[in-house]
């Protein structure tokens, strides 16, 4: 008979325990678990990141000059210039983190380039397979 | 100018004009003397099994300079083994003429020449090469001495003063031994009528509004005042920016109070300076008993770059005051005050805290503000000059919201720093941890920020939601610097908890 008042006791106890947390706390954020965390005093909160595209120009026989454009791999084009090849540039595009490529063109040429630590590097002077 | 129709080739004509009032012999040449084979071949060269030989390496064999090329070992008969072959030319008449040695190698018993080919270009050919044409062969009289020949071929009548392009083709071939041939000063008669990078022929090409973008590359091609589009994050994107209200004290983090998408498009001219910029701006949701206003400024760009503004929703604040150009005054760099009141924008549906982040409450459409900065009107800059596209990257978009009618409480994306009518006095307050002397602004001890920006667009949490509720990878983005779950926002299985975004 102890063994069930103190099981009735106990379930008592539980359940007006449990009527008081609902009744009196209402549904306020609980950000100690956002407040905690540990980010990098460099992190930018975006979701974008900044790429830096250094371009070599080549000496050119004749002058040059036609539209380069940056576009995402999905052809989503972001920059675009009237550029004399021969001349050295750098252009700077916000693009979703997500991305590790971008597509460089110029005139009818275009190229896949890699991104390197926020850095694309190209050059119009080619690179000769031997 | 507009509508006049025209057609040009490349600048190649200045190059015509020179010619005609020197009366300068067109012709292409290579004596090598970049000493880099890679800047002749994006000139349109090509080398088969043929590189640059320097003067330091082949004292007695480099013929003039510092380089001449070298070829492979002339063993084959092959055309195909051994060659250069010149960027497309529009072919003049006379000779080409070159120098060419052999080493003197005198093993093996050879036999050594060079075939000269043309090469009519057609389109549908591998690199709009046709079937090349042999009309010149040399032999060299001996092969065991490095005498230098003087090689003078005629042009053949065929392909004089051609209208269409052509190729030369220089061919070293041999039998036997493994003597290799050296050659310089290469004088092809003619006109370089190549197109780098991609080395097809220059071609004639329309620009209607003649500002020296083709039409085909022109995004106005009927407006000579106008050439590009720029767009940030996307032409068929919106970014959101979603900001807290309460800085410098303690936000709720549902990063909700205000939530506005944006597109900008940056409209470059022909020279590259910025004509305008027309940015969208979707007004959806204020989850904020604050009125609050928003608005960006173009870092290190001075108000008087700008013409006007227009578009944008102002007039009802009595904080903001405003320049001619429709800018705010008394700012260092040009800000435009997208709206300066979210409530006189889009009304408060009658229930609930805000607007359009209450489920129970009704949903208030979303308003649109096509905002128009000018920079150049007519091809008129303003009074303070020219911006080129360089000087005002995405970058440059210092996006901010000013809390609650109060001007001074600007509050920024994280690390942007305030405009000139921020009210310094509040760094460092609350739960503030800035430091304009390092740069940092707008963060918290740990480096929470007051707003982000998602490139992609972004479900907002409902009110009252913690963003971290709302997506469950959102703490390891933000811990990893961005690294881990880069695409936190998207609506993945396992990512978000419907329950709490709106």
């Amino acid at each position: 008979m102890k063994k069930y008042n103190l099981f009735f006791l106990l379930s008592l106890m539980i359940f007006f325990a449990s009527c008081k947390k609902d009744l009196t706390d209402p549904v306020y954020p609980d950000n100690d678990n956002l407040e905690n965390i540990q980010v990098p005093s460099t992190f930018n909160w975006s979701t974008g990141q900044n790429v830096i595209i250094s371009i070599q120009g080549l000496p050119t026989t004749i002058p040059i000059k036609s539209t380069l454009s940056i576009s995402l791999i999905d052809g989503t084009v972001l920059h675009q210039r009237f550029h004399a090849m021969d001349l050295d540039a750098t252009i700077e595009v916000i693009i979703p983190k997500t991305e590790t490529q971008l597509l460089l063109k110029y005139g009818t040429a275009e190229y896949q380039v890699a991104i390197v630590n926020n850095q694309v590097t190209f050059s119009f002077i080619p690179q000769i397979q031997e | 100018m507009k509508n006049f129709k025209k057609s040009l080739i490349l600048p190649l004509v200045i190059s015509f004009l020179m010619m005609a009032g020197t009366n300068i012999k067109a012709q292409v040449t290579l004596d090598c003397e970049s000493g880099i084979k890679e800047i002749e071949v994006g000139n349109c060269w090509g080398f088969g099994a043929t590189g640059y030989a320097s003067i330091a390496s082949y004292p007695s064999l480099v013929i003039t300079g510092s380089y001449s090329t070298r070829s492979n070992s002339l063993t084959n008969l092959s055309l195909s083994a051994c060659w250069i072959k010149t960027p497309w030319l529009l072919v003049g008449n006379g000779n080409i003429t070159f120098q060419t040695r052999l080493d003197g190698n005198g093993n093996g018993v050879s036999a050594k020449g060079i075939i000269l080919s043309y090469i009519p270009y057609d389109a549908g050919a591998s690199y709009g090469e046709g079937t090349a044409v042999q009309f010149y062969t040399y032999n060299f009289p001996a092969f065991n001495v490095t005498t230098i020949r003087d090689i003078s071929a005629p042009i053949p009548v065929e392909i004089q003063n051609s209208t269409t392009p052509y190729k030369i083709w220089v061919s070293y071939i041999g039998t036997g031994g493994n003597q290799r041939a050296y050659s310089d000063n290469f004088i092809f008669p003619g006109t370089y009528w190549a197109s780098p990078p991609a080395c097809t022929p220059l071609a004639f090409f329309q620009d209607a509004d003649n500002d020296g973008v083709a039409d085909s590359e022109d995004n106005y091609p009927n407006d000579p005042y106008r050439a590009y589009n720029n767009y940030y994050p996307g032409v068929s994107q919106y970014g959101t920016l979603a900001f807290e209200d309460n800085w410098p004290n303690k936000a709720d983090y549902d990063f909700n109070d205000i939530v506005v998408n944006y597109r900008l498009n940056t409209i470059t001219n022909a020279q590259n300076n910025v004509v305008e910029i027309l940015g969208k701006f979707v007004l959806r949701a204020s989850g904020a008993s604050f009125q609050n206003a928003f608005a960006f400024q173009l870092d290190d760009i001075t108000p008087d770059k700008i013409i006007s503004t227009s578009g944008n929703s102002t007039g009802v604040s009595p904080i903001f005051g405003f320049e001619s150009n429709g800018l705010e005054s008394n700012q260092q760099f040009a800000n435009c005050i997208v709206f300066d009141n979210f409530f006189n924008v889009m009304p408060h549906p009658g229930s609930g805290t805000g607007i359009n982040t209450d489920k129970s409450a009704p949903t208030v459409p979303y308003d649109t503000l096509d905002v128009n900065l000018v920079f150049i009107s007519d091809g008129n800059p303003a009074p303070g000059g020219t911006v080129t596209i360089n000087q005002l990257p995405s970058s440059s978009f210092n996006f901010y919201i000013i809390s609650n009618q109060e001007r001074g409480r600007e509050i920024h994306l994280a690390d942007k720093a305030p405009t000139s009518l921020a009210n310094d006095a509040l760094f460092g307050t609350g739960s503030d941890d800035s430091n304009p002397g390092a740069g940092r602004y707008y963060k918290t001890s740990n480096n929470l920020p007051w707003g982000i920006n998602i490139l992609q667009g972004f479900d907002y949490p409902i009110e009252k939601a913690l963003v971290n509720e709302a997506y469950l990878h959102f703490i390891e983005w933000a811990e990893s610097s961005g690294i881990l779950y880069p695409n936190w926002y998207s609506n993945e299985p396992g990512f978000r908890d419907d329950s709490k975004i709106y």
